[in-house]
């Protein structure tokens, strides 16, 4: 059963672990000169107050009994959930044809891509498109020198 | 004397104007798009900067920053939709004038009192921050990890409404800016092997991501059709704009309440994280108090509203004077503008005064050019400036999405900083979506290395003893703030709770 901000307290805990064991190895001082904090001392604090704000927010939820709810969205807004994550997935695939073909042709595509999701009709699509990664390749590329080769 | 008149010719310079009237413009554009904050103008504006002459840099930046908090109060008044947070309080009284007829005049008084306020600020960070940054020379590493931790407090307590979500964050920053070499003794942490990593990561890249594609996802996420059409019957019933300028009585009557509200915000701004919508709300509030006309407020009053547009461009120049004299960010703005003279080889801090002391009375210039220009174009532009609202929601997210991706590559020619700025976008989603403020992470990550390395730097100097923190009078009064920021919270909700028993 889900709680309100159980599962994200009991994330924020794992990370704290997560940073707290290595951190612990690194040493709370230093091997040089004694008293003196080394590596780990800084880490090991942070990561296990965050351990604790993890906990707290974990009990709270359980306390809340659910009362605040993650991602909330109303009838009106269920179908964003589509173009949400096909937005995610263009940003994913616009770096794979960067690296395999070039940055025009992924900026390009993503480009129609995403506007085709977003309903735009296709003179408009195909207009912005074109001008925008022009300019944007103008600007950076032959404007600023910036290499765009991956 | 010398120093001004020099910095003031190098400014003059052609490509320095025109860098920032690009900024100016695009500012005006960004923070009439409501969604479109000014951080994340900056933020996709910096990597663009960082190619440029530092001069040419700062005033798109400046420009950019100034112009995009004064042009959040045109959709603020045109379809009481506020372009950026700063401008929640121009909606009260802007969009009654403007359906009084008076639409032209809200718009002038909107731009004009937001360059007044935007020049009193910066007059006043002239006058303060070179006594502030005498002072702060003296500073050791005990006060700079008191004032590190200072700024992540402020920004915990006033970001959001659980206390806990904004520390919880703060604390991620935190443990995130652990990553790469120990600052002390070179030390590799957390790096997993990767080369990337060793320089630990940028916050640049993840600010881009948290306020580009993090920002994005969010409205298309929250995106409503319902609100889009009442938007767009707000912008048919294009009602006659009126005159722009305020005639010589009104100018006169709102030159003392908006004088007022520009120190007001100006000492708020130099408050760590206390941002334009505090101020404005702050200095709306007390200027209703204070009025002849207090019924008026919130049902198109031009002193209300002059009053708002005062105090969100007021806070620049006191969040400019605590960024440059401490080097803690005022707001995340100031954070993008600390990573930006960092990239170019300064240090905001006292010893920026006497190192790039220059480059700081440019930075002073540029604040009262910027202001000036924007007086101007806004002027010329106000009626004009409607059109920005026809933009769809949909251009922008297309827009912002190859900028942040192309913006993160064009820092350092790295696919690592895009990869770092995707994660951070997906994160900064997450955030918002479950009510975790996203400010206190980006100053946890920032403040991270100087609140560590300072801690240490004192723990060497007193042999292990955490004495040296309460033995120096700045630090001292600085941790009892940070306790009083803190404790006030929980004392006050005790205190209600038990009234409520009785």
């Amino acid at each position: 059963m889900y709680k309100g901000d159980t599962i994200p307290g009991l994330l924020v805990c794992g990370v704290g672990v997560w940073f707290l064991i290595p951190g612990i190895g690194l040493g709370m001082s230093s091997s040089t000169i004694s008293g003196v904090p080394g590596a780990g001392f800084f880490p090991v604090i942070v990561s296990s107050a965050v351990i604790l704000f993890g906990l707290a927010l974990f009990v709270k939820g359980l306390k809340d009994n659910g009362k605040f709810a993650y991602f909330e969205m109303d009838e009106e807004q269920r179908p964003n959930i589509r173009p949400l994550l096909l937005t995610v997935c263009a940003i994913l695939a616009f770096f794979i044809l960067w690296k395999l073909i070039h940055f025009v042709v992924a900026a390009l595509a993503f480009c129609m891509f995403v506007n085709w999701i977003y309903h735009r009709s296709w003179k408009y699509n195909l207009l912005f498109s074109i001008i925008f990664v022009a300019l944007i390749y103008g600007i950076f590329n032959l404007g600023l020198k910036v290499q765009f080769a991956i | 004397m010398t120093e001004w008149v020099q910095g003031f010719l190098q400014l003059m310079q052609p490509m320095v104007l025109l860098s920032l009237l690009i900024g100016v413009i695009a500012g005006a554009v960004i923070g009439a798009l409501p969604g479109l904050s000014a951080t994340m103008g900056i933020a996709i504006l910096t990597p663009i900067t960082f190619w440029m002459p530092a001069d040419q840099g700062f005033a798109m930046l400046i420009g950019l920053w100034n112009s995009a908090i004064f042009a959040g109060g045109i959709s603020a008044i045109l379809i009481n939709t506020p372009g950026t947070p700063a401008s929640i309080a121009s909606t009260f009284d802007g969009y009654a004038l403007y359906k009084q007829g008076k639409g032209g005049l809200a718009l002038g008084i909107n731009v004009i009192y937001s360059a007044i306020a935007g020049i009193i600020s910066t007059v006043a960070l002239i006058f303060f921050s070179f006594p502030l940054a005498k002072f702060a020379v003296g500073f050791g590493p005990t006060e700079y990890f008191a004032l590190a931790l200072f700024g992540i407090s402020m920004m915990i307590t006033v970001s959001g409404t659980s206390v806990l979500k904004g520390v919880t964050v703060g604390f991620l920053g935190l443990l995130l800016s652990t990553v790469g070499l120990d600052p002390i003794l070179s030390v590799k942490r957390y790096t997993m092997g990767s080369t990337d990593l060793l320089a630990g990561i940028s916050f640049l890249p993840v600010m881009i991501g948290m306020f580009g594609i993090g920002e994005v996802l969010s409205q298309i996420f929250e995106y409503k059709q319902s609100q889009q059409d009442r938007e767009a019957r707000e912008k048919a019933a294009n009602l006659e704009l009126g005159r722009v300028l305020p005639n010589k009585s009104e100018a006169k009557a709102l030159a003392a309440p908006t004088f007022f509200a520009s120190l007001v915000a100006t000492v708020v701004g130099a408050i760590p994280a206390a941002g334009g919508d505090i101020a404005s709300i702050i200095c709306w509030g007390q200027a209703r108090k204070m009025s002849k006309h207090p019924e008026e407020y919130g049902n198109g009053s031009m002193e209300g509203l002059a009053v708002s547009c005062a105090a969100n461009n007021g806070v620049i120049g006191g969040a400019l004077t605590t960024m440059l004299t401490l080097g803690i960010p005022g707001d995340s703005v100031s954070a993008i503008l600390i990573g930006s003279l960092t990239m170019y080889g300064m240090q905001p801090g006292p010893k920026m005064f006497t190192d790039n002391k220059p480059f700081v009375i440019n930075i002073m210039l540029l604040m009262i050019l910027a202001n000036v220009l924007m007086m101007i174009f806004g002027l010329l532009t106000a009626k004009a400036s409607a059109k920005v609202l026809n933009v769809k929601p949909q251009t922008v997210w297309v827009a912002v999405c190859v900028l942040c991706i192309v913006g993160s590559f064009a820092l350092n020619n790295s696919i690592f900083d895009v990869i770092v700025m995707s994660l951070a976008g997906l994160l900064g989603f997450a955030f918002k979506r479950g009510g975790f403020p996203v400010g206190p992470f980006i100053l946890g990550l920032l403040l991270g290395g100087m609140l560590e390395s300072n801690l240490r730097r004192a723990l060497v100097l007193s042999n292990g003893s955490y004495a040296i923190f309460v033995t120096r009078p700045v630090t001292l009064v600085l941790l009892l703030l940070i306790a009083t920021v803190f404790l006030y919270p929980i004392v006050k909700s005790m205190v209600q709770r038990k009234r409520e028993t009785t």
